[in-house]
């Protein structure tokens, strides 16, 4: 894949995040929905340039509206090279490839984020899961326990129904586009 | 003065300098001093004319503040002294977070409204042209494509799509609006990718100089300076502390 589809594809991808999280937000949904972008970079382009993808969103919508989002490039960045590297090795045409990527973020992706959000926001986030965060905080007595299992129901939500649009819409694309998700896998379901 | 000395300072540097201010905040853990900074740069922009702005920009911030210090005056773990329900200890945890968050808040929103988008665009794509490139092309789409989820939006209601209480009634909705969103945005994509071709993008890179003038190299410094003399009084208060 050449380098100018490869540029307008990032550029696209951290457009799709933006939108996503903007019209989740509008929506009023439970979950993120932010990282579709990422996502369908990393399986288009691989884990390198989908990490890039993720991070240059957070980093854009730093600059152009909220800088407390920059620290959390890293999660970002991070959800682009778990789905590169199993698209890659897997393809991501079949059903079991979005469910693995569902399943390892909805438990890295709090892994990583938790610390920033314990450090910047007390592990408070501003939304519903504060309701579960003060409930756990309150019989656990460990911050940072408690804002990790907090965010893993909304995470694990929102990955697989993630990775699972990005799935069929691969699908359904020209195989000129696929990229590295054009694999075909030995086990297609 | 103030304006004077800061235009003659590159954006880069400017960003240099916000960031080891930023580090600088991070080593303070009691209320007084980041009461003070928080103070500080509210009053550089009143300096600079963008309060109103500022202070509209920190209000969402305002409200995350709160709610951080009463949770954790209700439920923080360090909690051992209270008044009524609240408890001390988790008031200060609490305050002492928010009023970090709102530094760090008004510090980088200061940055940005003293200097304009095209401007930090730039300064990232010496960072790498592509780096720009890929900015260049987020900024001119993203309209676009917000438009364009707004007239998805209006037409798929019309068509009967209802909003509804629960969230997978919401969530239905957003997949029907953001699908349509995605497979025109991967169009244009290509057709960015074939423009770009098209204007021989990549086939003369400049080659890049950093220039820094006597203001941002003072800049640098000053705010390195800065970065260091904060991280041995908050060591300093630390142990005294102790």
């Amino acid at each position: 894949m050449n380098k100018k589809i490869a540029l307008a594809l990032i550029a696209i991808g951290i457009v799709i995040n933006i939108v996503g999280g903007t019209l989740n937000t509008a929506l009023k949904l439970p979950l993120f929905l932010d990282s579709i972008g990422t996502m369908l970079a990393a399986v288009i382009l691989g884990p390198w340039l989908g990490a890039l993808t993720g991070i240059l969103s957070n980093v854009f919508q730093g600059i152009a509206a909220d800088p407390i989002t920059i620290p959390f490039a890293i999660v970002n960045g991070v959800i682009g090279l778990v789905v590169g590297f199993i698209a890659r090795k897997r393809g991501f045409q079949d059903y079991v490839s979005p469910l693995l990527v569902g399943i390892i973020l909805a438990f890295l992706a709090p892994i990583l984020g938790t610390p920033i959000a314990v450090y910047l926001f007390g592990g408070v986030t501003g939304g519903g899961v504060d309701i579960l965060y003060t409930v756990l905080l309150n019989s656990s007595h460990e911050i940072f326990a408690s804002a990790f299992l907090a965010r893993i129901p909304a995470n694990l939500f929102d990955k697989l129904i993630s990775a699972y649009l990005v799935m069929f819409i691969i699908r359904r694309l020209p195989s000129n586009l696929k990229g590295i998700a054009g694999k075909e896998t030995n086990l297609v379901v | 003065m103030f304006k004077s000395v800061l235009h003659k300072i590159k954006t880069g540097p400017r960003a240099v300098s916000v960031l080891f201010v930023l580090i600088s905040l991070m080593a303070y853990h009691s209320w007084k001093p980041l009461l003070a900074y928080l103070l500080t740069f509210l009053a550089f922009a009143v300096i600079f004319h963008v309060l109103g702005q500022l202070v509209s920009r920190l209000l969402p911030i305002l409200y995350l503040g709160c709610v951080i210090v009463l949770i954790h005056s209700l439920v923080n773990p360090s909690n051992v002294h209270y008044i009524y329900i609240f408890g001390i200890e988790g008031f200060n945890y609490g305050l002492i977070t928010a009023l970090r968050l709102f530094n760090i808040a008004a510090l980088t929103q200061l940055f940005l409204l003293l200097n304009p988008l095209h401007e930090i665009i730039s300064a990232m794509s010496w960072i790498h042209p592509d780096l720009g490139i890929i900015l260049a092309l987020v900024l001119s789409t993203l309209p676009v494509m917000h438009q364009q989820m707004e007239i998805t939006l209006k037409v798929q209601t019309a068509r009967g799509l209802r909003r509804g209480r629960f969230p997978w009634q919401r969530l239905y909705a957003y997949l029907v609006i953001l699908i349509p969103i995605i497979v025109k945005a991967l169009v244009r994509g290509q057709v960015i990718a074939q423009l770009l071709h098209v204007r021989g993008y990549g086939l003369h890179l400049a080659k890049r100089n950093l220039e820094l003038g006597h203001s941002d190299k003072i800049a640098i410094f000053l705010s390195l300076g800065f970065l260091i003399v904060n991280l041995l009084l908050a060591n300093a208060s630390l142990l005294g502390g102790l």
